[in-house]
Protein backbone atom coordinates (compact mmCIF):
# COMPACT_ATOMS: atom_id res chain seq x y z
CA UNK A 1 0.00 0.00 0.00
CA UNK A 2 1.50 3.54 -0.75
CA UNK A 3 1.83 5.68 1.90
CA UNK A 4 -0.88 8.91 1.65
CA UNK A 5 0.86 11.18 4.15
CA UNK A 6 4.74 11.22 4.34
CA UNK A 7 6.10 13.96 6.46
CA UNK A 8 10.39 14.32 6.62
CA UNK A 9 11.90 15.94 9.92
CA UNK A 10 8.37 18.45 9.49
CA UNK A 11 9.33 20.89 12.17
CA UNK A 12 7.41 24.10 13.73
CA UNK A 13 8.94 26.67 16.43
CA UNK A 14 6.45 28.85 18.49
CA UNK A 15 8.95 31.12 20.41
CA UNK A 16 11.49 29.45 19.66
CA UNK A 17 10.12 26.58 21.66
CA UNK A 18 9.05 23.17 18.71
CA UNK A 19 5.54 22.68 18.71
CA UNK A 20 6.56 19.94 16.18
CA UNK A 21 10.14 18.28 16.12
CA UNK A 22 11.37 16.50 13.18
CA UNK A 23 8.18 14.50 12.77
CA UNK A 24 8.74 11.50 10.79
CA UNK A 25 5.21 10.09 9.69
CA UNK A 26 4.18 7.60 7.42
CA UNK A 27 0.31 6.78 6.89
CA UNK A 28 -0.55 4.20 4.82
CA UNK A 29 -3.37 4.09 2.22
CA UNK A 30 -6.74 2.25 3.72
CA UNK A 31 -5.30 2.95 7.54
CA UNK A 32 -6.96 4.13 10.32
CA UNK A 33 -4.27 6.07 12.34
CA UNK A 34 -4.72 7.66 15.50
CA UNK A 35 -2.23 10.67 16.55
CA UNK A 36 -2.05 10.42 20.48
CA UNK A 37 -0.80 13.43 22.95
CA UNK A 38 -1.94 15.34 25.94
CA UNK A 39 -2.60 18.46 24.99
CA UNK A 40 0.01 20.78 23.87
CA UNK A 41 1.70 17.71 22.46
CA UNK A 42 1.58 19.38 18.77
CA UNK A 43 -1.05 17.20 16.97
CA UNK A 44 -3.31 19.95 15.92
CA UNK A 45 0.23 21.83 14.98
CA UNK A 46 1.10 19.00 12.70
CA UNK A 47 -2.43 18.37 10.93
CA UNK A 48 -2.34 22.09 10.42
CA UNK A 49 1.09 21.91 8.66
CA UNK A 50 -0.09 18.59 7.21
CA UNK A 51 -3.45 20.90 5.53
CA UNK A 52 -1.09 23.52 4.33
CA UNK A 53 -2.60 25.99 6.96
CA UNK A 54 0.60 26.59 9.11
CA UNK A 55 3.66 26.62 7.40
CA UNK A 56 6.59 24.36 8.55
CA UNK A 57 9.81 25.99 9.62
CA UNK A 58 12.34 22.72 8.70
CA UNK A 59 10.97 19.51 6.84
CA UNK A 60 8.37 19.00 4.44
CA UNK A 61 5.05 17.13 4.02
CA UNK A 62 3.72 15.28 1.19
CA UNK A 63 -0.05 14.44 1.04
CA UNK A 64 -1.78 12.40 -1.51
CA UNK A 65 1.92 13.00 -3.39
CA UNK A 66 1.62 16.55 -3.30
CA UNK A 67 3.54 19.36 -1.14
CA UNK A 68 1.22 19.93 1.51
CA UNK A 69 2.42 23.76 1.76
CA UNK A 70 0.89 24.16 -1.64
CA UNK A 71 -1.80 21.53 -2.17
CA UNK A 72 -3.92 22.22 -5.54
CA UNK A 73 -7.51 22.50 -5.06
CA UNK A 74 -8.40 19.71 -6.93
CA UNK A 75 -6.23 17.60 -4.23
CA UNK A 76 -8.04 19.40 -1.36
CA UNK A 77 -11.22 18.04 -3.04
CA UNK A 78 -9.87 14.88 -2.00
CA UNK A 79 -9.32 15.93 1.94
CA UNK A 80 -11.96 15.98 4.33
CA UNK A 81 -11.43 17.68 7.47
CA UNK A 82 -12.55 18.08 10.55
CA UNK A 83 -11.41 21.09 12.11
CA UNK A 84 -11.21 21.00 16.46
CA UNK A 85 -14.38 22.22 17.77
CA UNK A 86 -16.32 21.39 14.92
CA UNK A 87 -16.28 25.27 13.61
CA UNK A 88 -19.50 26.01 11.38
CA UNK A 89 -21.36 29.20 10.80
CA UNK A 90 -23.56 29.49 13.78
CA UNK A 91 -26.06 31.91 11.46
CA UNK A 92 -26.66 29.04 9.27
CA UNK A 93 -29.37 26.23 8.89
CA UNK A 94 -28.61 23.04 8.41
CA UNK A 95 -29.67 22.82 4.95
CA UNK A 96 -28.02 26.36 4.34
CA UNK A 97 -24.67 24.41 5.29
CA UNK A 98 -25.01 21.70 3.11
CA UNK A 99 -25.75 24.15 0.56
CA UNK A 100 -22.48 26.41 1.09
CA UNK A 101 -20.41 22.90 0.97
CA UNK A 102 -22.10 21.38 -1.84
CA UNK A 103 -21.37 24.47 -4.19
CA UNK A 104 -17.42 24.09 -3.76
CA UNK A 105 -17.59 19.78 -4.83
CA UNK A 106 -18.19 18.55 -7.73
CA UNK A 107 -18.06 14.61 -6.62
CA UNK A 108 -20.99 15.75 -3.71
CA UNK A 109 -22.95 12.60 -2.71
CA UNK A 110 -26.19 14.40 -1.77
CA UNK A 111 -28.28 11.77 -1.15
CA UNK A 112 -25.32 10.29 1.74
CA UNK A 113 -25.48 13.70 3.50
CA UNK A 114 -29.08 13.38 3.40
CA UNK A 115 -28.93 9.09 4.68
CA UNK A 116 -26.51 10.42 7.37
CA UNK A 117 -28.35 13.87 8.15
CA UNK A 118 -31.66 11.30 8.98
CA UNK A 119 -29.72 8.99 11.09
CA UNK A 120 -28.70 11.61 13.45
CA UNK A 121 -32.57 13.12 13.25
CA UNK A 122 -30.76 16.60 12.14
CA UNK A 123 -33.36 18.84 10.29
CA UNK A 124 -32.25 20.71 7.62
CA UNK A 125 -34.44 23.88 9.07
CA UNK A 126 -32.55 23.36 12.17
CA UNK A 127 -30.20 26.61 13.27
CA UNK A 128 -26.46 25.68 13.75
CA UNK A 129 -26.33 28.05 17.03
CA UNK A 130 -29.30 26.03 18.19
CA UNK A 131 -27.39 22.74 18.24
CA UNK A 132 -25.58 20.74 20.87
CA UNK A 133 -21.86 20.06 20.22
CA UNK A 134 -22.67 16.52 19.45
CA UNK A 135 -25.15 17.33 17.12
CA UNK A 136 -22.40 20.04 15.01
CA UNK A 137 -20.50 17.07 15.35
CA UNK A 138 -22.51 15.35 13.48
CA UNK A 139 -23.44 17.74 10.44
CA UNK A 140 -19.75 18.34 10.48
CA UNK A 141 -18.90 14.75 9.77
CA UNK A 142 -21.97 14.74 7.50
CA UNK A 143 -20.57 17.44 5.26
CA UNK A 144 -16.94 16.21 5.07
CA UNK A 145 -18.19 12.57 3.88
CA UNK A 146 -20.68 13.75 1.08
CA UNK A 147 -17.63 15.39 -0.67
CA UNK A 148 -16.55 11.46 -1.09
CA UNK A 149 -12.69 12.31 0.44
CA UNK A 150 -10.58 9.27 -0.43
CA UNK A 151 -8.59 11.03 2.90
CA UNK A 152 -9.92 12.29 6.18
CA UNK A 153 -8.20 14.04 8.66
CA UNK A 154 -10.24 14.60 11.75
CA UNK A 155 -8.71 16.76 14.60
CA UNK A 156 -10.09 15.57 18.09
CA UNK A 157 -13.49 14.56 16.84
CA UNK A 158 -15.19 13.43 19.92
CA UNK A 159 -13.79 16.11 21.86
CA UNK A 160 -16.73 17.89 24.27
CA UNK A 161 -18.94 14.93 23.03
CA UNK A 162 -20.74 12.64 26.11
CA UNK A 163 -20.20 9.08 26.00
CA UNK A 164 -23.60 8.01 23.97
CA UNK A 165 -23.03 10.81 21.27
CA UNK A 166 -19.21 9.74 21.10
CA UNK A 167 -19.84 5.84 20.70
CA UNK A 168 -22.52 7.09 17.83
CA UNK A 169 -20.30 8.90 16.28
CA UNK A 170 -17.44 6.66 16.42
CA UNK A 171 -19.78 4.05 15.35
CA UNK A 172 -20.70 6.35 12.11
CA UNK A 173 -16.68 6.51 11.25
CA UNK A 174 -16.41 3.22 11.17
CA UNK A 175 -19.56 2.76 9.04
CA UNK A 176 -17.77 5.13 6.72
CA UNK A 177 -14.79 3.55 6.93
CA UNK A 178 -15.52 -0.07 5.61
CA UNK A 179 -17.63 1.61 3.05
CA UNK A 180 -14.78 2.13 0.79
CA UNK A 181 -10.81 1.77 1.72
CA UNK A 182 -10.52 5.38 3.36
CA UNK A 183 -7.71 6.76 4.40
CA UNK A 184 -8.41 8.13 7.90
CA UNK A 185 -5.74 10.45 10.76
CA UNK A 186 -7.39 11.40 13.61
CA UNK A 187 -6.24 13.11 16.86
CA UNK A 188 -7.60 12.48 20.39
CA UNK A 189 -6.77 12.01 23.86
CA UNK A 190 -9.61 9.88 24.38
CA UNK A 191 -7.86 6.74 24.31
CA UNK A 192 -11.00 4.61 23.93
CA UNK A 193 -12.14 5.99 21.13
CA UNK A 194 -8.57 5.49 19.57
CA UNK A 195 -8.91 1.69 20.65
CA UNK A 196 -12.28 1.22 18.71
CA UNK A 197 -11.41 2.51 15.31
CA UNK A 198 -7.48 3.21 14.82
CA UNK A 199 -5.32 -0.11 13.46
CA UNK A 200 -2.10 2.24 13.76
CA UNK A 201 -1.01 4.80 16.36
CA UNK A 202 1.61 7.61 16.61
CA UNK A 203 2.45 9.03 20.34
CA UNK A 204 3.52 12.78 20.13
CA UNK A 205 5.16 13.95 23.29
CA UNK A 206 6.28 17.51 23.25
CA UNK A 207 6.28 17.71 19.83
CA UNK A 208 8.09 14.93 19.02
CA UNK A 209 7.13 11.80 17.61
CA UNK A 210 7.51 8.56 20.23
CA UNK A 211 5.65 5.90 19.11
CA UNK A 212 4.74 4.77 15.71
CA UNK A 213 3.37 1.28 15.55
CA UNK A 214 0.08 -0.89 15.55
CA UNK A 215 -2.30 -0.50 18.43
CA UNK A 216 -1.72 -4.12 19.03
CA UNK A 217 1.73 -3.46 19.83
CA UNK A 218 1.73 -0.73 21.64
CA UNK A 219 -0.46 -1.74 24.10
CA UNK A 220 1.31 -5.41 24.09
CA UNK A 221 4.66 -3.67 24.52
CA UNK A 222 4.10 -1.93 27.70
CA UNK A 223 4.18 -3.66 30.96
CA UNK A 224 3.64 -3.03 34.69
CA UNK A 225 6.18 -4.98 37.18
CA UNK A 226 4.95 -5.08 40.56
CA UNK A 227 7.39 -6.33 43.15
CA UNK A 228 6.28 -6.63 46.66
CA UNK A 229 9.47 -6.62 49.20
CA UNK A 230 9.06 -6.98 53.12
CA UNK A 231 10.46 -3.92 53.90
CA UNK A 232 11.08 -0.86 52.34
CA UNK A 233 11.44 -1.03 48.41
CA UNK A 234 14.75 -0.38 46.70
CA UNK A 235 15.00 1.60 43.07
CA UNK A 236 14.75 -0.13 40.17
CA UNK A 237 18.23 -0.96 38.08
CA UNK A 238 18.33 0.89 35.50
CA UNK A 239 17.87 -0.71 32.19
CA UNK A 240 17.16 0.22 28.80
CA UNK A 241 12.99 0.37 28.44
CA UNK A 242 12.44 1.41 31.78
CA UNK A 243 9.74 4.64 31.70
CA UNK A 244 9.50 5.09 35.77
CA UNK A 245 9.36 3.40 38.74
CA UNK A 246 7.28 4.58 42.37
CA UNK A 247 7.18 3.24 45.61
CA UNK A 248 4.26 1.99 46.64
CA UNK A 249 4.23 1.13 50.41
CA UNK A 250 6.24 -2.24 50.60
CA UNK A 251 5.60 -2.53 46.63
CA UNK A 252 7.98 -1.09 43.64
CA UNK A 253 5.98 -0.77 40.27
CA UNK A 254 8.05 -0.57 37.55
CA UNK A 255 7.10 0.49 34.24
CA UNK A 256 8.96 -1.00 30.92
CA UNK A 257 8.68 -0.61 27.58
CA UNK A 258 9.38 -4.19 25.68
CA UNK A 259 9.10 -6.44 28.49
CA UNK A 260 11.77 -9.41 27.80
CA UNK A 261 13.92 -11.36 29.75
CA UNK A 262 16.20 -8.58 31.08
CA UNK A 263 13.72 -6.77 32.94
CA UNK A 264 12.60 -10.25 34.54
CA UNK A 265 16.28 -11.02 35.41
CA UNK A 266 16.39 -7.44 37.05
CA UNK A 267 13.59 -7.68 38.96
CA UNK A 268 14.35 -11.06 40.23
CA UNK A 269 17.97 -9.64 41.25
CA UNK A 270 15.89 -7.30 44.08
CA UNK A 271 15.14 -10.89 45.93
CA UNK A 272 11.39 -9.53 46.12
CA UNK A 273 8.76 -11.73 48.11
CA UNK A 274 6.84 -11.71 44.98
CA UNK A 275 6.66 -10.32 41.60
CA UNK A 276 3.44 -9.63 39.10
CA UNK A 277 3.41 -8.90 35.63
CA UNK A 278 0.24 -6.58 34.21
CA UNK A 279 -0.79 -5.78 30.67
CA UNK A 280 -2.74 -2.79 30.28
CA UNK A 281 -5.45 -1.05 27.95
CA UNK A 282 -4.15 1.37 25.63
CA UNK A 283 -5.76 4.27 27.63
CA UNK A 284 -3.36 2.78 30.94
CA UNK A 285 -0.32 2.38 28.87
CA UNK A 286 -0.59 5.86 27.00
CA UNK A 287 -0.88 7.25 30.63
CA UNK A 288 2.07 5.20 31.72
CA UNK A 289 4.15 6.15 28.93
CA UNK A 290 3.28 9.45 28.69
CA UNK A 291 3.88 10.53 32.50
CA UNK A 292 7.50 9.03 32.69
CA UNK A 293 10.46 10.87 32.84
CA UNK A 294 10.41 11.84 28.59
CA UNK A 295 14.18 12.25 28.12
CA UNK A 296 14.34 8.25 28.87
CA UNK A 297 11.69 7.10 26.63
CA UNK A 298 12.47 4.84 24.56
CA UNK A 299 11.26 5.82 21.03
CA UNK A 300 9.85 2.37 18.94
CA UNK A 301 8.87 4.14 15.51
CA UNK A 302 8.29 1.69 12.62
CA UNK A 303 6.97 -1.65 14.89
CA UNK A 304 4.91 -3.89 11.97
CA UNK A 305 3.30 -1.87 9.81
CA UNK A 306 0.83 -4.19 8.22
CA UNK A 307 0.94 -6.43 11.51
CA UNK B 1 -18.90 28.73 -6.24
CA UNK B 2 -18.50 32.26 -6.81
CA UNK B 3 -22.36 32.92 -5.80
CA UNK B 4 -22.56 30.55 -2.67
CA UNK B 5 -19.12 32.21 -1.31
CA UNK B 6 -20.76 35.98 -2.05
CA UNK B 7 -24.14 34.83 -0.81
CA UNK B 8 -22.51 33.84 2.34
CA UNK B 9 -20.27 36.99 2.98
CA UNK B 10 -23.43 39.33 1.60
CA UNK B 11 -25.51 37.51 4.40
CA UNK B 12 -23.43 38.22 7.38
CA UNK B 13 -22.76 41.48 6.90
CA UNK B 14 -25.94 42.96 5.67
CA UNK B 15 -27.07 43.65 8.76
CA UNK B 16 -24.04 46.37 8.91
CA UNK B 17 -25.11 48.36 5.67
CA UNK B 18 -28.45 48.25 6.76
CA UNK B 19 -27.49 50.07 10.27
CA UNK B 20 -25.33 52.36 8.64
CA UNK B 21 -27.88 53.10 5.93
CA UNK B 22 -30.31 54.10 8.80
CA UNK B 23 -27.94 56.47 10.28
CA UNK B 24 -27.11 58.09 6.51
CA UNK B 25 -30.24 58.53 6.44
CA UNK B 26 -31.33 60.31 9.42
CA UNK B 27 -27.80 62.62 8.88
CA UNK B 28 -29.14 63.33 5.71
CA UNK B 29 -32.31 64.18 6.35
CA UNK B 30 -30.73 66.43 9.13
CA UNK B 31 -28.69 68.20 6.52
CA UNK B 32 -31.62 68.86 3.92
CA UNK B 33 -33.44 70.91 7.45
CA UNK B 34 -36.01 68.30 8.77
CA UNK B 35 -35.48 68.18 12.24
CA UNK B 36 -36.50 65.28 13.16
CA UNK B 37 -36.69 65.31 16.81
CA UNK B 38 -39.40 68.23 16.25
CA UNK B 39 -40.17 67.47 12.99
CA UNK B 40 -40.23 71.10 11.96
CA UNK B 41 -38.71 72.23 8.76
CA UNK B 42 -36.12 74.97 8.96
CA UNK B 43 -34.25 75.91 5.80
CA UNK B 44 -30.41 75.46 6.09
CA UNK B 45 -28.44 78.46 4.70
CA UNK B 46 -25.47 76.54 2.87
CA UNK B 47 -25.19 75.56 -0.50
CA UNK B 48 -25.34 71.48 -0.81
CA UNK B 49 -21.68 69.83 -1.93
CA UNK B 50 -19.90 73.02 -1.96
CA UNK B 51 -20.53 74.06 2.04
CA UNK B 52 -18.28 70.70 3.02
CA UNK B 53 -21.08 69.99 5.39
CA UNK B 54 -21.95 66.77 4.05
CA UNK B 55 -18.23 65.89 3.15
CA UNK B 56 -17.47 65.52 6.94
CA UNK B 57 -20.36 63.93 7.30
CA UNK B 58 -20.25 61.29 4.99
CA UNK B 59 -17.00 61.11 5.07
CA UNK B 60 -17.09 59.98 9.10
CA UNK B 61 -20.08 57.30 8.20
CA UNK B 62 -18.14 55.61 5.12
CA UNK B 63 -15.74 55.35 7.12
CA UNK B 64 -17.12 53.65 10.03
CA UNK B 65 -18.68 51.46 7.80
CA UNK B 66 -16.21 50.25 5.65
CA UNK B 67 -14.03 49.82 8.80
CA UNK B 68 -16.91 47.41 10.55
CA UNK B 69 -17.23 45.59 7.10
CA UNK B 70 -13.71 44.96 6.69
CA UNK B 71 -13.33 43.39 10.20
CA UNK B 72 -16.35 41.81 10.44
CA UNK B 73 -15.16 39.65 7.09
CA UNK B 74 -11.42 39.44 8.50
CA UNK B 75 -11.27 39.20 12.60
CA UNK B 76 -14.92 37.93 12.63
CA UNK B 77 -13.51 34.71 10.98
CA UNK B 78 -10.47 34.63 13.94
CA UNK B 79 -12.92 34.98 16.45
CA UNK B 80 -15.10 31.81 15.50
CA UNK B 81 -12.46 29.44 14.28
CA UNK B 82 -14.21 29.50 10.79
CA UNK B 83 -10.94 30.05 9.02
CA UNK B 84 -10.00 26.42 8.55
CA UNK B 85 -13.48 25.52 7.08
CA UNK B 86 -13.50 28.50 4.51
CA UNK B 87 -9.59 27.85 3.25
CA UNK B 88 -9.51 24.22 3.33
CA UNK B 89 -12.66 24.24 0.33
CA UNK B 90 -11.25 23.39 -2.89
CA UNK B 91 -10.38 26.79 -4.01
CA UNK B 92 -6.93 28.89 -4.05
CA UNK B 93 -6.61 31.08 -1.16
CA UNK B 94 -6.61 34.05 -3.07
CA UNK B 95 -9.55 32.74 -4.68
CA UNK B 96 -11.32 33.13 -0.79
CA UNK B 97 -10.11 36.56 -0.37
CA UNK B 98 -11.17 37.99 -4.11
CA UNK B 99 -15.06 36.84 -3.44
CA UNK B 100 -14.64 38.12 0.24
CA UNK B 101 -12.88 41.53 -1.15
CA UNK B 102 -15.58 41.82 -3.85
CA UNK B 103 -18.41 41.15 -1.73
CA UNK B 104 -17.36 43.84 0.92
CA UNK B 105 -16.29 46.18 -1.52
CA UNK B 106 -19.66 45.92 -3.52
CA UNK B 107 -21.70 46.32 -0.59
CA UNK B 108 -19.62 48.85 0.64
CA UNK B 109 -19.82 50.94 -2.88
CA UNK B 110 -23.64 50.18 -2.96
CA UNK B 111 -24.24 51.40 0.25
CA UNK B 112 -22.24 55.04 0.49
CA UNK B 113 -24.09 55.80 -2.49
CA UNK B 114 -26.88 55.55 -1.47
CA UNK B 115 -26.84 59.29 0.69
CA UNK B 116 -24.87 61.13 -2.32
CA UNK B 117 -28.18 60.07 -4.79
CA UNK B 118 -30.50 61.12 -1.66
CA UNK B 119 -28.81 64.47 -1.09
CA UNK B 120 -28.30 65.05 -4.29
CA UNK B 121 -32.09 64.60 -6.04
CA UNK B 122 -33.22 66.36 -3.34
CA UNK B 123 -30.34 69.36 -3.83
CA UNK B 124 -31.59 68.77 -7.63
CA UNK B 125 -35.27 69.37 -7.06
CA UNK B 126 -36.71 72.91 -7.50
CA UNK B 127 -38.34 74.70 -5.00
CA UNK B 128 -36.07 72.86 -2.15
CA UNK B 129 -33.42 75.38 -1.52
CA UNK B 130 -32.47 78.78 -2.87
CA UNK B 131 -29.04 77.87 -3.92
CA UNK B 132 -27.74 76.87 -7.24
CA UNK B 133 -26.89 73.18 -7.54
CA UNK B 134 -24.87 71.37 -10.95
CA UNK B 135 -24.32 67.71 -10.41
CA UNK B 136 -20.80 67.82 -11.42
CA UNK B 137 -20.67 69.62 -7.32
CA UNK B 138 -21.35 65.95 -6.25
CA UNK B 139 -17.86 64.97 -7.29
CA UNK B 140 -16.22 65.94 -4.60
CA UNK B 141 -18.27 63.52 -2.30
CA UNK B 142 -17.83 60.75 -4.95
CA UNK B 143 -14.22 60.82 -4.51
CA UNK B 144 -14.39 60.35 -0.17
CA UNK B 145 -16.85 57.64 -1.43
CA UNK B 146 -14.09 56.08 -3.28
CA UNK B 147 -11.14 56.89 -1.13
CA UNK B 148 -12.59 55.14 1.97
CA UNK B 149 -12.67 51.98 0.58
CA UNK B 150 -8.87 52.48 1.42
CA UNK B 151 -10.28 51.97 4.58
CA UNK B 152 -12.21 49.36 3.97
CA UNK B 153 -9.17 47.49 2.98
CA UNK B 154 -6.54 48.48 5.71
CA UNK B 155 -9.18 47.15 8.09
CA UNK B 156 -9.57 43.51 6.64
CA UNK B 157 -5.72 43.78 6.25
CA UNK B 158 -5.95 44.89 10.01
CA UNK B 159 -8.26 41.96 10.92
CA UNK B 160 -6.06 38.97 8.96
CA UNK B 161 -2.74 40.24 9.38
CA UNK B 162 -1.04 38.68 12.47
CA UNK B 163 0.46 41.03 15.23
CA UNK B 164 0.64 40.47 18.81
CA UNK B 165 0.30 43.79 20.40
CA UNK B 166 -2.67 46.34 19.37
CA UNK B 167 -0.72 48.90 18.31
CA UNK B 168 1.45 47.48 15.68
CA UNK B 169 -1.59 45.49 14.15
CA UNK B 170 -3.44 48.46 13.84
CA UNK B 171 -0.58 50.37 11.76
CA UNK B 172 -2.11 49.67 8.58
CA UNK B 173 -5.14 51.27 9.57
CA UNK B 174 -3.55 54.32 10.88
CA UNK B 175 -1.13 54.60 7.97
CA UNK B 176 -4.10 54.50 5.38
CA UNK B 177 -6.33 56.63 7.43
CA UNK B 178 -3.78 59.57 6.90
CA UNK B 179 -3.27 58.53 2.74
CA UNK B 180 -6.65 58.40 2.72
CA UNK B 181 -7.75 61.80 3.94
CA UNK B 182 -4.25 63.79 2.36
CA UNK B 183 -5.90 62.00 -1.10
CA UNK B 184 -9.88 62.36 -0.72
CA UNK B 185 -8.61 66.74 0.16
CA UNK B 186 -6.55 66.49 -2.89
CA UNK B 187 -8.67 64.84 -5.22
CA UNK B 188 -5.95 62.48 -6.47
CA UNK B 189 -7.90 60.04 -8.54
CA UNK B 190 -5.22 57.94 -9.15
CA UNK B 191 -3.26 57.95 -5.65
CA UNK B 192 -6.66 56.16 -4.67
CA UNK B 193 -6.48 53.67 -7.25
CA UNK B 194 -2.92 53.29 -6.54
CA UNK B 195 -3.23 52.70 -2.98
CA UNK B 196 -6.17 50.19 -3.08
CA UNK B 197 -4.03 47.99 -5.66
CA UNK B 198 -1.33 48.40 -3.07
CA UNK B 199 -3.19 47.25 -0.16
CA UNK B 200 -5.17 44.27 -2.46
CA UNK B 201 -1.68 43.13 -3.25
CA UNK B 202 -0.91 42.96 0.33
CA UNK B 203 -4.17 41.37 2.07
CA UNK B 204 -3.52 38.52 -0.70
CA UNK B 205 0.33 38.24 0.34
CA UNK B 206 -0.33 38.12 4.06
CA UNK B 207 -3.66 35.66 3.51
CA UNK B 208 -1.47 33.31 1.50
CA UNK B 209 2.18 33.35 3.67
CA UNK B 210 0.45 33.53 7.54
CA UNK B 211 -0.49 30.90 9.83
CA UNK B 212 -3.96 29.63 10.68
CA UNK B 213 -2.83 28.26 13.73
Amino acid sequence: MPDVIVTDRLTKYYDRRPAVNHLDLRVPQGSVYGLLGRNGAGKTTAIKMLLGMVHADIGTAEVLGEDSSRLRPQTRARIAYLAEGHPLYRWMKVGEAVRFARAFYPAWNQPLVEQILDHFELSPKAKIRRLSNGQRAQVSLALAVAAEPELLILDDPTLGLDTVVRRDFLESLIQIIQRRARTILFSSHILGDVERVADRIGILVDGVLRVDCPTEHFKGSIRKLVLEFPGPPPQFPECVGLVGNRQVGRKLEAIVVGYGEEHRRLAESLSPRSIEVIEFNLEDAFVEYTRGPRRSLPIFVGGEPDA
Amino acid sequence: MLRAMIAKELRETIWIALVALGVYLVATVELMGYNLESMVYMERHWIPFASGEFGSMFGTISACLAMALGFRQSIWESFRGTWPVLLHRPVRRRWVMGAKLSAGLGLYLVTAAMPILLYAGWAATPGTHASPFEWSMTLGAWQIWLAITGFYLAAFLVGIRPARWIGSRLLPLVGVGVLVVILAVNRWLIGIFILDACLVSAIFFVACSRDYS
